[in-house]
């Protein structure tokens, strides 16, 4: 029977460099990467140290080409059900590969992730505004969830362009 | 749409942009730009497939780049008259920047 292990790892979307490191030192240390769950969960077998770049890639709207570019290119996809996230990985000896290699496409990855936060908000702004036209029993409640949800929200977004501003310091150029 | 605004609006282009739409003066695949652009360049850009295919859904969707057919899953993509016209544009301002350069520098 092979080893396996589950650990639940907490990771953010402005933080993906720590996360695709996390992966990497796992596999260097023998623990192989085989599923996915819940974005938090993670299974893994113990095998062989292996040497394997993890990129993780966001994504709102994907065709057919995207996975055939990315499988031509040498990457495999860990598992497709945690949409819009994509975690892709390949095997390298000397020359670490990315999966981008301009400061452009970093930043609108990160774009892509504030425009899902801002659905969020407007969501949320819309059930407040039902609450108020409405009169339910509950409303305190509710609102107050909202209003925490929208805090929330806030907060992602603050990160994220945080996150912006410290890759457009470290610009890199294709 | 005039010169001013395509130069206002797109130049000048990132290298992996640049370098996208030169390749496409013949109908390419994603995959075959990266391959074109490594041997083109001697391996100095390599342009990863994140970045390749966020430029190609981009310049697409900016009617820069128009799909001529799809084989196995593979979208293959063309310059299109716009492609083109910003290519040119591109080119010119190139010229222009290298000429100063050396004529400054030969004084």
């Amino acid at each position: 029977m092979k080893e396996v292990k589950t650990v639940w790892h907490w990771w953010t979307g402005w933080e993906i460099e720590k996360f695709e490191n996390w992966l990497e030192e796992m596999e260097w240390g023998g623990w192989n990467l085989s599923k996915v769950d819940y974005i938090l969960r993670f299974k893994f077998a113990k095998g062989k140290s292996r040497k394997m770049r993890y990129c993780v890639d966001h994504q709102n709207n994907v065709e057919n080409n995207y996975f055939e570019l990315f499988k031509e290119d040498g990457w495999v996809l860990v598992d497709e059900n945690i949409a819009p996230w994509y975690i892709w990985r390949k095997s390298y000896e000397y020359e670490r590969p990315d999966i981008y290699t301009d400061t452009k496409s970093l930043i609108e990855r990160n774009n892509r992730q504030i425009r899902n936060v801002f659905i969020g908000v407007f969501i949320s702004l819309f059930l407040l505004y039902l609450v108020f036209i409405g009169n339910f029993d509950s409303t305190k409640l509710i609102s107050a969830l909202l209003i925490l949800s929208l805090a929330f929200y806030g907060y992602l977004i603050a990160q994220y362009y945080r996150y912006s501003k410290k890759l457009k310091q470290n610009e890199i150029k294709c | 749409m005039d010169t001013k605004k395509l130069q206002n609006k797109y130049l000048p282009l990132t290298e992996a942009a640049y370098y996208v739409l030169i390749s496409l003066n013949e109908p390419r695949h994603g995959y075959g730009i990266m391959q074109h652009v490594e041997k083109l360049t001697n391996g100095r850009i390599k342009i990863g497939a994140g970045t390749m295919y966020g430029n190609l859904s981009r310049m697409e969707k900016e009617g820069l780049i128009t799909p001529v057919a799809e084989e196995d899953r593979k979208k293959i993509y063309e310059l299109s008259e716009k492609g083109k016209i910003v290519l040119k544009l591109e080119l010119e301002r190139l010229k222009e920047l290298l000429e100063h350069g050396k004529n400054e520098m030969r004084s």
